[in-house]
Order: C-alpha cells, then sequence, then structure tokens
C-alpha cells in the first residue's frame, strides 16, 4: 500500500506542500477547515512587488490539487485525533456535510432562491452571500456548499424550506449527507494552517469599529478586489463616495508588547503593494506612516523607491491616535524624520493589522502533541529542524502556522516540509486512469455534438433545441442533441455510451468553460475509448449567456457561431499523446554550503543517488567564517559538523576541490564535466553556489585597525577573542541597499548579534542603520534585547551610501542621526563595517551554459518570485540558498530543503510527461531561418542558421509562439494549429462578419478574465467570437489577415498582462507583432485601430466587459463599405 | 563638523542611572509626541522622544521645554514600552539642579519651601485657620491612628479648605480616630521632588518622617493625589514605614464597610476628572466611581478621555508655580467636560480643581467643579 502523508491547512504552504508530494509519489491527504482550499492568497487583490493577480497565479494550483490522483481533499474538515501506531501516525478527521455533491454544476440557481442573506466571511462581512453559496469564485472543490447553522433547513426542523432543492438541475442538493469520522494512517504530517488577522478593536485610540472608514488591511485588499465587496472600487464604506486622501497605519498590533512583541513580517510590503494601488485609483494623498521599512525580500526595495517615486508620502512615526471627526478622520502623529507633530485629516485609514496564530491552533497543537512557541505559534526548530521540524517526530510545520511569512517564504516552507516527510516516506504511489483507444480516428470524421441547458443558465436565454438542431445539420455531425446538465454524471455517462454506440470520434460539447469542465468531459470520452485530444468545448454560457442575458436572440446567434466554430476546429483535430521523457534518477548539487548540504541530504535520505560537488577542499561556505547564527545563537561549528555528519551519513558522494567544467542537456537529461575530469548524468541540478561577501572599498573601508569588517569581528568572536575597544560603532548596509543592490535580508540580526555581544563584553556600543529589518522569527525580540542591554541604534539617511554620510576620523564618527534631526559625533576606538553579500560571478558561466537567467543585482532569477523561488526559469535546474538571493541561514537551509522536494518529484519516475503541445517542425518547409529560436523564451529551440533546428521537447512549454513567428508554416503547434483557427475564423464569419469583432484570448488570464466576466453576469453586446490559444503569443499574422479578409470589422488579440506572462514574457513578443500588423495594415490602406491589443488579468471582469462594449462601439461606427474594401484589398493582395 | 554634538558617554551612563535604564527600550517611534497634551494644545511644544532620545545619547538638554512637561504620565501611558517618560524629564530637572540651571521662579519656590515649609504664600500659623471652629486633634500633640494631611494648597486657599473641612466632618461624624500636623505640618516635597533637587527633597521628606513617626499613626491620610504619591512612592526610599493612602481609597472603604451611610439624594449628572498623580501614578480609577455612584441622585457620565487618557490640567511636575502662556490644559478639559452635558466635574485634587475654577469661569461654562468628599459631604445624613 503506499505510503500517505497528512497535510493540515490548504493554503498556499499547504497546496504548495501537498503537490511537491503528490509529484513526488505520494499519496497526500488534504484537509481544510473551510469549504475551499486557497487560503489568504485566495482572497488578496494582488501580489507585492510584481502585481501580479493574486488569484490568477493561485487558481492553476488550486485545481492542480482538485484534480491531482495522488491527492484525497477533505474541505470542512478538521483533524480530531492524532495517535501513534509504530512508525505511523493514526489520524481521525470530522468532516462536516457539504450538502451538495460534486455533481454541482456551479450554475448559481439555488443562490438566486435561498431566503437566508448572510455576511460573506471571505469578504470579512462586507459584503452578503446566501445560506447556500460558493466562498469565491474560484473555489476549489467547486460544488457550492450550504451553511447548516443558518439555513431554514438545520436540523432537526424537516425542510421546511426546498427553494434549493427545486431548482437545482442535477439534482445534488442533499440534506441528508451525514457527517463523517475518517481514519488515515499516515507517515508524517504537516502543519500549515496559517494565520489570522489582530483584532483591531483591541487599540481603541485607533477608532477600529468606532469609524467605519477606519479598514483593517485585509478588509481593505477585498476592496481592492475586482470580485470583491465593491468591484474594486476604493469607496467609504460610511458614504460610498471615493476617499481623496487615506492614511495607512504600520505595525497595528505588532512590535508592540502590549500585543505582539514580534514583527508580522510582509506588512511592510503589502501596505507599499495597496498604497502604490490606491494611487493607481486615482487618489491623490497617500500616505503611510511606518517605524521602519522592512522592504527585505529581492526587488522590495526597488518596489519601496517606486511607490515614492508615484508620490506616495512615507512618514517615519506612530499613530498617537485617530478621531472620529464627521466622516473625516484626525489623527495624530509625530513626523520623525521631521520632528514635528502632525495632526492631519484623512477620509480613510488602513490598519496593517498583525498576523496572529489562529485562535483553534492551540487545540490542534495539544490534538498532535506539538508545542507551541511563546507567541503562540507552531514552534519550530529553526536551525537544527531546517525550519520546519515541530517539537515531534515526523510532524512538520510550515507558512504562517510557524510564524508570519510572505507567500514566497511560505512557498518555500511548503517545500522543504514536504521534503522533509519525503524522508519518511517508503511506498510510492502513482495512480493513473487507464484507457483503451478503440474508436477509429482515422478515415470519416464523425463529430457528435451535445449542447447543455445549464439549467436555466444557458436554456434560459439561448433557444437550445434550435442550437442542437442547428449543429445536426454541419457537415460532419453525426449526432446532435441537448441535454439539461451535461456534466452531471447521468449525462457524462450517456454521453460515453453515445460516444461508443455511434463511433464518434471528434467531440463537442457546447457548455460552460473549457477551463473548469475539460476533464470532465475527456474523461468520458476515455472511458468510451476516444482519444481525450480531440475534444473542444464551446463556451456557451460563461461568454455568452450569462453576459447577454437580455439579447435571446443574438446569443442564440452568437452560441450557433460559437459550435460551428468548435466543429470546424474538432473535425481538424488529431490524436495526440501524453509525451514522455526519459529521466536520469540522479540528482547534482553544486555548492557545500549550508543549502547544498540540506539538499543534498534529504535527497539522498529519499533514496536518489546524489553528488554534491565543491570547489573549496571543505564544505561549509560562508557559514565556515561565522562564530554563531542569530537569532538562535547557534555555534556555526557545531551547526557545520553536524550538518556534515548528516550528509555523509545519508550517502551523497561528495566531490570536493573540484568545479563544474562544463554542462549540457535539459530536464531529466543534464550531462555535467568537473574539473577534476570526472562526468555526471544528473537528471536534475541545484545550484546552490552560494554568494559572496561585499568587499568594501573608497572611503569606507576596512584599515587593518580601527576600522574592520563583520566578518573580522566574526573571526575574533570564533578565536574566543574579545576586540581591544572600549566604544564601538557598527555601520549597517555597507554594500547593500543602493542602486540595483537590494537588501541583504540577514545583516540586521547578524549586527546586532554582534552587537549584544559587545555590549554584554562591557562595551559602549552604537548601531548607524538605515532601517532595522529584524523581520525573521525571533529577530525583533533581538533588537529588543540589544536595546534592554544599552546597545544605541542611530538611524542615518537611507538615501544615501554609508560613505556619503558618515565620516571617520581620528576616533570620531560623524553622522546625523535622523531621528534626533542633528549632527552627532560619536567616540569610537572600533567601527564594524556590516557588509551584505553580492552575486558569486565564479558562476556565471556555468549559468549561461544552462541558461539560468539572472535579476538585475546579478543574482539567478527564479521561475516565480511568488510561487516559484527555488526554481529556476530551466526546467530541472533548481535555486537553493545565496545564489537566488541573499538570506540567513535558515533561510539558505528551507531553501535548500525546498529544492530538494522539487528535484525529488522530478526523479521520482523514470520517465516524465509532457502535454503534446510542442511544436512539430515540418522541415520541408523549414528554412533554417531560426526566427524562432529567437523568440523562444524557454530555450527550447535551437540551431544553426540555414542548417538546422532542433526542438528540445523537454525544454518546450508549448505557448505556440515559435508557430506565430514561423513565416513558412514550419511549426505545427498541435491542438491550436493554424488550419484550426483558421477554421475557426471562417466559421465565425459565416454569415454576417461586418457585425463581428474576432477575439484571440489567451488561456491564463484574458480568457480566465472572460470567464469571470460571465461569472459575474457583467452584461456586453454580443458582437465578439472568441478564439481560445494557451499564449498571446500563438497568434500570428495569417489569423489577423484572414480575419480581416473574411470580413471582420474589429479583431482584438488579448493576453496577460506581462507581468503575468505564463510563458516568461512570450507575449512582449503579441506587443512587438501587434505594432508592425498595424504598420501592415496601415500600409494597405486599412484602418489600423480595426485592430486592437488588449491586456486583461483573470480578476479584471469588468475591464473585459468594458472592453467589448468599446469594440462594440468600434464596430457600429465602421462603415459597411470599408469593410467591403478591406476584403478587396486583402483578397486582391492574394492574387 | 563644528556643530555637531559630542555624544557624551558619561552623561549617557549618568542619564541611564538617574533614570534606572527605563528609556532603554525606546525604538523612536513617536507616539509620545503624538499623544502630549502640550502638543494637542499646540503643536511641537514638547517633544518627549527627543528628550528621550538625548538620554539615549548621552546629550544635554536643558532649554526652556524642560520645565514645560507637567509630568502627567499621558506619554508613559501610550508608549508600547510603557517607558516612563516623566523619569527621563526629572533625570534632565536634576542634572539641571546639579548644575543650577533652573527657572528663577522655581529657585525662589525652593527657597520658600526651605524657609516656610510651603511653596504657598503663607506662614505656618496661617495653615490652621482654616480649623477654627472645629474640634480637630493636633497630632504634633497627641496620638492619634489616623494622620490627615492637609497639604499646602489646601490649607491657605480658601475655596479648597472646604475639602478639608468637609473630609474633617465625615470623619468626625464615623467616630476615626484622626488629627492633623496643624502648624507643624510642611511641604510634602512634591515640586522639590519635580524640580529634581534631590539633596532637598531627602532632608525634608526625613524631617517629614520623624513628625509622621512621632504622631503614633497607624496610617496617613492625603488630601492631595501629588501627597499621596509623594509618601506612597518616594518617601519609603527615605525610610517612611508608615501606611499611606489617599483619602479616596480611606472614604471608599468606610463606604464599603457601611460605616459611612450616603442617603441624602444629590441630583444632577456629574463627570468625574481622573488628576494624573491619582489616576497615572497611583492606578485609582474604580474608587471615586465606587463613591460617587453610591450617592443617591447621581448619576455618572464619563468624558471622551476618562481614567488613564484623562488629559492633566497642567499644574503637575511643579507647572503649578509657574506661568503659563496662551491656551490652558485646563480650559482643554473642561470644554471636554461640558461636552458631556454634566452640571458637575468632579476633580480629587487640589491643583486641578483651582484650574478648572478659573477655566470654568474663562470660557464661561455651567458647570460646577467640585471635589468628592464635598459631594459626598452633602449626601452624608
Amino acid at each position: 500500500m503506499p505510503d500517505e502523508v497528512l497535510v493540515i491547512g490548504g493554503g498556499i504552504a499547504g497546496i504548495q506542500c501537498s503537490l511537491d508530494l503528490a509529484n513526488a509519489g505520494v499519496k497526500v491527504v488534504l484537509v481544510e477547515k473551510t469549504p475551499t482550499i486557497g487560503g489568504k492568497m485566495a482572497i488578496l487583490d494582488k501580489n507585492f512587488p510584481t502585481l501580479d493577480c493574486s488569484i490568477c497565479i493561485e487558481a492553476p494550483k488550486m485545481s492542480e490539487v482538485g484534480k491531482h490522483p495522488n491527492i484525497e481533499l477533505l474541505t470542512l474538515a478538521e483533524v480530531v485525533n492524532v495517535e501513534k501506531d509504530g512508525g505511523d501516525y493514526v489520524v481521525e478527521i470530522y468532516q462536516k456535510p457539504r450538502y451538495v455533491t460534486s455533481e454541482c454544476s456551479r450554475c448559481g440557481l439555488c443562490v438566486d432562491v435561498c431566503p437566508v442573506l448572510l455576511k460573506n466571511e471571505f469578504d470579512y462581512g462586507m459584503a452578503a452571500r446566501k445560506a447556500i453559496y460558493t466562498p469565491i469564485p474560484q473555489s476549489e472543490p467547486g460544488a457550492y456548499v450550504i451553511d447548516i447553522d443558518n439555513c431554514l433547513n438545520k436540523p432537526p426542523n424537516y425542510l421546511p424550506c426546498d427553494r434549493c432543492i427545486q431548482v437545482c438541475g442535477p439534482k445534488c442538493i442533499d440534506f441528508f449527507m451525514k457527517p463523517k469520522l475518517i481514519k488515515k494512517k499516515v507517515k508524517a504530517i504537516i502543519v500549515a494552517t496559517g494565520f489570522e488577522v489582530f483584532d483591531a478593536t483591541r487599540i481603541p485610540d485607533y477608532s477600529y469599529g468606532v469609524h467605519p472608514d477606519v479598514l483593517t488591511s485585509i478588509e481593505y485588499e477585498r476592496l481592492l478586489q475586482s470580485t470583491g465587496p465593491s468591484g474594486g472600487e476604493i469607496v467609504k464604506p460610511s458614504n460610498g463616495k471615493h476617499p481623496e486622501s487615506i492614511l495607512f497605519i504600520l505595525c497595528v498590533g505588532s512590535r508592540d508588547p502590549r500585543y505582539n512583541r514580534y514583527c508580522s513580517r510582509f506588512c511592510c510590503m503589502y501596505t507599499i503593494k495597496q498604497a502604490v494601488q490606491t494611487k493607481e485609483h486615482g487618489i491623490k494623498n497617500v500616505d503611510i506612516l511606518y517605524m521602519d521599512i522592512r522592504a527585505y525580500g529581492k526587488g522590495f526595495d526597488g518596489f519601496y523607491k517606486r511607490a515614492r517615486d508615484e508620490g506616495i508620502v512615507f512618514i517615519k512615526g506612530r499613530a498617537g491616535r485617530v478621531i472620529p471627526n464627521g466622516d473625516k478622520l484626525k489623527v495624530r502623529y509625530e513626523n520623525i524624520l521631521e520632528g514635528r507633530m502632525e495632526e492631519k485629516e484623512y477620509d480613510m485609514v488602513v490598519l496593517a493589522v498583525a498576523s496572529e496564530p489562529p485562535p483553534d491552533l492551540a487545540k490542534l497543537a495539544k490534538i498532535l502533541g506539538v508545542e507551541l512557541d511563546e507567541d503562540g505559534f507552531i514552534k519550530t526548530i529553526p536551525v537544527r529542524g531546517k525550519m520546519v521540524a515541530t517539537t515531534r517526530e515526523g510532524i512538520f510545520a510550515c507558512g504562517g502556522a510557524s510564524g508570519p511569512k510572505d507567500i514566497a517564504d511560505s512557498v518555500t516552507e511548503g517545500g522543504a516540509a514536504a521534503s522533509a516527510a519525503l524522508e519518511y516516506v517508503k511506498e510510492k504511489s502513482w495512480p493513473q486512469e487507464e484507457y483503451k483507444e478503440t474508436i477509429p480516428t482515422e478515415g470519416e470524421v464523425r463529430v457528435g455534438v451535445f449542447v447543455c441547458h445549464c439549467g436555466s443558465n444557458i436554456a434560459g436565454v439561448a433557444d437550445v433545441k434550435r442550437l442542437a438542431e442547428e449543429a445536426a445539420k454541419i457537415p460532419g455531425v453525426v449526432h446532435s442533441e441537448d441535454l439539461r446538465f451535461a456534466c452531471a454524471g447521468v449525462y457524462t455517462k450517456y454521453i460515453e455510451q453515445v460516444i461508443r454506440e455511434k463511433n464518434i470520434n471528434r467531440l463537442v460539447v457546447a457548455a460552460c468553460s473549457p477551463k473548469t469542465h475539460t476533464t470532465v468531459f475527456t474523461g468520458a470520452a476515455m472511458r468510451a475509448g476516444l482519444n481525450p485530444y480531440l475534444f473542444e468545448m464551446a463556451n456557451i454560457r460563461n461568454l455568452d449567456t450569462w453576459v447577454h442575458a437580455a439579447y435571446p436572440k443574438e446569443a442564440t446567434e452568437k452560441a450557433l457561431d460559437m459550435i460551428k466554430m468548435a466543429v470546424a476546429k474538432a473535425k481538424l483535430m488529431k490524436p495526440l499523446y501524453v509525451v514522455k521523457l526519459p529521466v536520469t534518477r540522479r540528482a547534482l548539487v553544486v555548492g557545500g554550503g549550508v543549502a547544498g548540504m540540506a539538499a543534498a541530504t534529504s535527497l539522498a535520505r529519499q533514496g536518489f543517488e546524489t553528488y554534491l560537488v565543491e570547489k573549496e577542499s571543505q564544505l561549509g561556505g560562508l557559514v565556515r567564517y561565522l562564530d554563531t547564527i542569530a537569532p538562535e545563537e547557534i555555534r556555526a561549528s557545531d551547526l557545520l559538523e553536524e550538518m556534515e555528519r548528516e550528509l555523509y551519513n545519508s550517502g551523497v558522494k561528495v566531490i570536493l576541490g573540484a568545479k563544474i567544467e562544463s554542462v549540457s542537456g535539459y530536464i531529466g537529461n543534464f550531462m555535467v564535466n568537473l574539473s577534476n575530469g570526472m562526468k555526471l548524468d544528473v537528471g536534475a541540478i541545484i545550484m546552490a553556489t552560494g554568494a559572496k561577501v561585499y568587499q568594501p572599498h573608497g572611503e569606507l573601508q576596512p584599515n587593518g585597525g580601527q576600522v574592520i569588517t563583520s566578518l573580522d569581528l566574526e573571526e575574533i568572536f570564533k578565536n574566543g577573542g574579545n576586540p581591544d575597544a572600549k566604544k564601538v560603532v557598527f555601520i549597517g548596509c555597507v554594500g547593500s541597499r543602493y542602486d540595483s543592490k537590494g537588501c541583504s535580508r540577514f545583516c540586521c540580526q547578524v549586527m546586532i548579534k554582534q552587537a549584544i555581544k559587545l555590549r554584554e563584553m562591557g562595551k559602549n556600543v552604537f548601531v548607524l542603520y538605515k532601517d532595522i529589518r529584524t523581520y525573521s522569527r525571533k529577530a525583533e525580540e533581538l533588537y529588543e534585547k540589544a536595546r534592554a542591554l544599552g546597545v544605541r541604534f542611530i538611524k542615518y539617511d537611507p538615501e544615501k551610501k554609508p560613505e556619503e554620510v558618515i565620516k571617520i576620523e581620528d576616533n570620531i564618527v560623524h553622522v546625523r542621526d535622523e531621528l534626533l534631526g542633528e549632527e552627532i559625533s560619536i567616540p569610537a576606538d572600533l567601527v564594524v563595517l556590516n557588509v551584505g553579500l553580492v552575486p558569486n560571478d565564479e558562476i556565471n558561466s556555468i549559468a549561461e551554459q544552462l541558461k539560468i537567467a539572472r535579476d538585475e543585482a546579478g543574482f539567478l532569477l527564479e521561475l516565480h518570485p511568488k510561487l516559484g523561488p527555488v526554481e529556476s526559469m530551466v526546467g530541472g535546474v533548481f535555486l537553493a540558498g545565496a545564489a537566488q538571493n541573499p538570506k540567513d541561514v535558515r533561510e539558505a537551509i528551507t531553501q535548500g530543503l525546498a529544492a530538494a522536494a522539487k528535484a525529488s518529484a522530478l526523479l521520482a519516475k523514470d520517465t516524465i510527461d509532457k502535454e503534446p503541445l510542442m511544436p512539430r517542425i515540418n522541415y520541408d518547409k523549414c528554412t533554417y531561418c531560426q526566427r524562432c529560436v529567437q523568440v523562444c523564451t524557454f530555450s527550447a529551440l535551437r540551431g544553426e542558421l540555414r542548417k538546422s533546428l532542433e526542438l528540445i521537447s523537454a525544454l518546450c512549454q508549448g505557448c505556440g509562439n515559435c508557430s506565430a513567428e514561423c513565416m513558412v508554416g514550419a511549426m505545427e503547434a498541435p491542438g491550436f494549429t493554424d488550419e484550426q483557427i483558421i477554421a475557426q475564423i471562417d466559421a465565425a464569419l459565416e454569415e454576417r462578419p461586418h457585425e463581428k469583432a474576432i477575439v484571440f484570448a489567451c488561456n491564463w488570464c484574458s480568457y480566465a478574465g472572460a470567464d469571470q466576466a460571465g461569472i459575474e453576469k457583467l452584461q456586453y453586446p454580443p458582437s465578439s467570437r472568441v478564439i481560445r490559444t494557451m499564449c498571446s503569443a500563438r497568434v500570428s499574422q495569417k489569423f489577423i489577415m484572414r480575419a480581416f479578409e473574411k470580413g471582420a470589422a474589429v479583431v482584438m488579440v488579448t493576453g496577460c498582462w506581462p507581468q503575468d506572462c505564463h510563458y516568461n514574457y512570450a507575449n512582449l513578443n503579441t506587443e512587438k507583432r501587434f505594432k508592425q500588423w498595424r504598420k501592415l495594415l496601415e500600409a494597405r490602406g486599412i484602418n489600423p485601430e480595426r485592430l486592437i491589443l488588449h491586456w486583461n488579468s483573470a480578476a479584471e471582469s469588468k475591464r473585459w466587459a468594458a472592453k467589448m462594449k468599446e469594440v462594440d462601439e468600434l464596430i457600429k461606427k465602421i462603415p459597411r463599405e470599408e469593410i467591403i474594401e478591406t476584403v478587396q484589398k486583402i483578397g486582391g493582395g492574394k492574387k | 563638523m563644528s556643530k555637531a554634538l559630542l555624544v557624551n558617554i558619561e552623561l549617557m551612563e549618568k542619564m541611564a542611572q538617574l533614570t534606572s535604564n527605563v528609556a532603554d527600550y525606546c525604538y523612536q517611534c513617536g507616539t509620545c509626541t503624538a499623544s502630549c497634551p502640550f502638543n494637542i494644545l499646540k503643536p511641537d511644544t514638547l517633544n518627549p522622544r527627543k528628550i528621550v532620545r538625548r538620554a539615549l545619547l548621552g546629550l544635554p538638554y536643558d532649554d526652556g521645554s524642560l520645565w514645560l512637561c507637567s509630568t502627567c504620565g499621558l506619554c508613559e501611558v501610550k508608549c508600547p514600552w510603557s517607558i516612563r517618560i516623566p523619569e527621563v524629564v526629572r533625570g534632565y530637572r536634576q542634572l539641571a539642579s546639579e548644575s543650577r540651571k533652573i527657572p528663577q521662579k522655581l529657585e525662589e519656590i525652593l527657597w520658600m519651601i526651605y524657609e516656610d515649609g510651603t511653596a504657598f504664600p503663607g506662614s505656618s500659623i496661617e495653615r490652621t485657620v482654616w480649623t477654627e471652629g472645629l474640634k480637630i486633634k493636633d497630632a504634633s500633640r497627641e496620638k492619634v491612628k489616623v494622620l490627615l494631611y492637609i497639604g499646602c494648597a489646601v490649607s491657605f486657599d480658601k475655596r479648597l479648605q472646604k475639602i478639608a473641612k468637609s473630609l474633617v466632618n465625615i470623619l468626625s461624624k464615623v467616630g476615626v480616630d484622626f488629627g492633623i500636623l496643624g502648624r507643624e505640618e510642611k511641604c510634602c516635597g512634591d515640586v522639590v521632588y519635580n524640580i529634581g533637587e534631590d539633596a532637598f527633597l531627602e532632608e525634608l521628606a526625613t524631617q517629614n518622617i520623624e513628625r509622621f513617626n512621632k504622631t503614633g499613626a497607624e496610617v496617613i491620610i492625603a488630601i492631595s493625589p501629588h501627597s499621596a504619591h509623594m509618601f506612597k512612592r518616594i518617601y519609603p526610599k527615605y525610610g517612611l514605614k508608615i501606611p499611606s493612602q489617599h483619602y479616596i481609597e480611606f472614604i471608599a472603604d468606610l463606604i464599603e464597610k457601611d460605616k459611612i451611610r450616603l442617603e441624602k439624594p444629590v441630583d444632577g449628572l456629574v463627570t468625574i476628572h481622573d488628576p494624573c498623580y491619582l489616576g497615572r501614578y497611583l492606578k485609582i480609577y474604580d474608587e471615586p466611581r465606587k463613591i460617587l455612584s453610591s450617592i443617591p441622585g447621581l448619576e455618572i457620565i464619563e468624558m471622551k478621555d476618562n481614567k488613564e487618557n484623562a488629559v492633566c490640567c497642567g499644574s503637575g511636575g511643579g507647572r503649578h508655580f509657574l506661568e503659563v502662556h496662551g491656551e490652558r490644559l485646563s480650559h482643554y478639559r473642561v470644554m471636554e467636560a461640558a461636552e458631556t452635558g454634566a452640571k458637575i466635574m468632579v476633580a480629587p485634587c487640589p491643583f486641578c480643581i483651582q484650574n478648572f475654577e478659573d477655566s470654568v469661569k474663562v470660557k464661561r461654562l455651567d458647570i460646577n467643579v467640585k471635589d468628592i468628599i464635598e459631594l459626598v459631604n452633602l449626601s452624608v445624613s
């Protein structure tokens, strides 16, 4: 029997952890107490510092969890008992009934009729929901849920109200569902229960709960969210008006011993993000009241600067009081850097509330038998336990459960916890849906069309009978009929039967979104014996009946067009097969610092043959030069000794004193040559190459005497020394936070640790800093300890480099104390320069050979700053430790583990599966011009001009960008071929083309945004015909010209905002091409304004609807003659 | 860099010692400055944060604003670290006293106390004028169980004498064995303490303790919260062993034990001002409310800023003896009281009563300023 692991909590940490485990072959039981997974991330609007749409990037992970054959998702469930049984934990899980079965088609009719109106807790009570509801539109699982405590049918009431049951088409509401007690035997448990927000009413001076325009940050986030209570409008809850001035107050309930001593870590950044968004909404005065700006992560300082450049005012200070004054709020604070007391009026105040342990965490900890720390979070053993080990063997914690953490750090810890749990797993499993292809696909094309009513969602607007009748007339269609709920179990079984009986070899379902329902129907196809890639959906609900409710006739016409388009495409489809790529099941870790050692040890313990290559003759990296590790006060040498022992015991093959000479290959198959002549074939590479210590130069540099670096001081401590000085001055941020170089993360706590040590030796210690960034667990407490001991902290100008504002003269350090607003002179007989980390340029050549990109500061670039912090852009290459960005020892070790989890998933099987979207090169047509090679953002194509072209399937992500670039049609994009798309265009424009716009939409954002507009029933005119591709970069010139040639009034290309692109900025090519197309149109005398480019995030439903209205107006303005002329110009030009 | 201030490590250490390191935790958030009542009246009048800053860096601080602080302690209540900022102010005042850099007016006050035993114009003979016609034991001559410490302001001010008379009336009625020091009573030293003249304070306190000890009293009851604070918190350092109370604690206890019966109704809406030294310093918040709520007919209404958030009248920390320019804190406070609609403002502190009565007149408000004991006296049958 395969081994199972229990994950408690389905926020982003739990999701990442579950996916890493499941991908590595572990059966995961994911327990979530609310009706949906997604956690806090799912209700956020955007993420810092990239301004990614939060749900857009999380939803794919959520649905991956829902679909994953290795994950058993239990929502509305809680762990109630845990007992140890030998090496296993026997877990009892109590699951409350959902009262709605998984057959729910999310049509929403039940919600309309439910008479009970309640506050929606997912909107923090700012909007309403019914007793039957879906928490968020992207809920996973998707079925609605009944809040039985508030439902009129709450037992023992015997169905006094059955309105929902009456309207439910698929009959999926079941009030007789019973709670379940589920027993599981698991090898390991992971706690990922997240955090709760501080109750701001505990600080009466801030008037939260007294004045409606004082909001918490999470409430404000909901206001920003376009699917939130105000539809993305920033309005004052008191009067619904737009505010003109907003004040953000930081550290509300954090860094305050009356509430929480600790720093909540991510509030600075999300507040800056909210402020930037606020400014974008056109609000004039945006002020932030802060104590220290803790912009510690990659790109954070840059984002902080951007905020200042955009006119957001940062005021150092802490609010004394927020006083309601009519519909305004009067706030008193001291503007510290100006040394001035202010009393200012604002329209709104947003409180960045502390992150706290959830109220029921203590209960869970008791059940699990793990300890809590003094703040009530799950106690983890940071350095030795790699941040994720709890006080009980086999139980791990990640994300907010063990202390405040941002998304990226939660994702990293989720991976690390997965890796730690993987060490307990022996039996792995790979459930696969077996199917046999029995339906012939060669020869006659036999299309089956099924038109779904979706209750009244479709049938209430469009004439579904007529649609089915008309579809039957399309050549090639051998079966057509309408079904009440196509996705419901009985109907999918029926579809399966029809396929079999009528030998249908192309399946078309006209229903809802392919994004949510494809697998339902491909499952039916496979069970019937049909290749799953011979299926096409026409989204006549989200893109049609939901958004054109007032135009039944036009909606029916549009639906018919959509069915014709789907049939036209389906007829040209060919069976496709998942591609299996071979994998060399061996890992290479480059770099023997703590990150590399952690990664290698974990992989070896999981049973993988693992090599670790270190260029030096000994292990340990930079940690070798340290005395102790802050804030835990562990001796660095003890830690290294322990890690080395574990490394060798785990069976890692350690190669010292060797460098990587060259490396080639791709995911699953890398060939590595070492400087000692060894050759290694490996499937995965972890880059744990570390960073270098910044060498100060110029006016502020070590002089071999009075001025030393923090590393020199560590050396002194390490040798048990006591510096011969009575008065010591530390200077922070030497080599950090200037130009594109961000914060080095670890240095503040190191500096404070050293300051404490010197103070304890009886010295007078002064610390010169820009901002104190003790954001990590127990680091703020270290800062507190230093102050309590009498270490003095002096803020210097954070805008300047230290050498510009600090002068050392004889035994005096001169600096302007920004807190006092005066120049001061500090007697000093020792000055310690606290140095940061800079990129390790020795690895440049390996990075280039592997095509790993570097960020603007020169560190290795991660796949995604939030959700892919340990992956590189290159498949099979993972990042750990300071190679990616400076970090402290704990973070480096955690990242090492997280990288190991990723490698583990890759190496778990002999082969890896790939969706068959890789292009097929037609060598007869190819001219080897290399244009495709130049545009591929994954380096999946390589070749030599006029000579060769080669596709490295393993690297290809299937965006179709190359196909669009190819001038000779030599790159076929399976699933989205030129012929298929042209057939769709032709079908769409068969009738009255001059009234239509052809709209290309990318699978990830713009199509999802269109779907969302449907979910929200945002009404817009029915003139658009949408063609979905994976990426907007698939759209080629011939499609544009074809659409105009066929008489389309307008052609629009839509896609993700460039930073949201799911194909590594492939859509920048779209933008480039778009400009050329417009020029081309102009050159041909065609009004280029008829071609539109539009970026739309998955959450920007209103933006989509508004654009559709705009397009419709444009269509109406274009004279018929102009269109005819265009048709002739292009058609004529061809001849 | 010529203007640069030199960080003086000796001074830094001295300030740390004078203030028992109270300021060390400060992370310079400025909540103190934002909360200081003087800044509410007029921004940038006082910057407690910078006072702390200077202490932490061993920098001198001797400009006029040092003497502006009324040591009300609101900053301390608002400080996330509950730093006793008034201690830092007193530390700097101690330094100023050592180098004889105190305002001339306060210098004169010290001399008055030295010579006359009081900072108020009046001689020791006049201390007992208010007792004429009353039968009160002279504790300097005979043993008493309870020593009632009247305090200078109450002894010499006609208005405030009513407080003493009310208290004496009630104590007599209940049959408490009490007495006063009469002409032998001397300044409690609150102002000396707040000027930071510690050597003189020690002398004064030692003498007072000797006098107290002679009475054989089991408990000392003070009328002014300032005196009560001195006896409870400061005198023990100089050897006072006799327990002390503010009269409110004593009266509340008698009411609780049913020794005092409040039966006559006193009609009206009353609001309570919590004097700094009674509230924030001695944490006596519930007793005044308990007493008032046991008076039939009285209805209590709280001010916006009450209990530990109460705004100072402006007289603490030696401010009573210094000129006030511009708007007064007491004006602000009586306006807050008037906002409640109350007709009576209770302020159990002689300094507060003096200030509020002036302010009520200036602001032409229809509100009566009373000490609690005066209301109790009205209600006693």
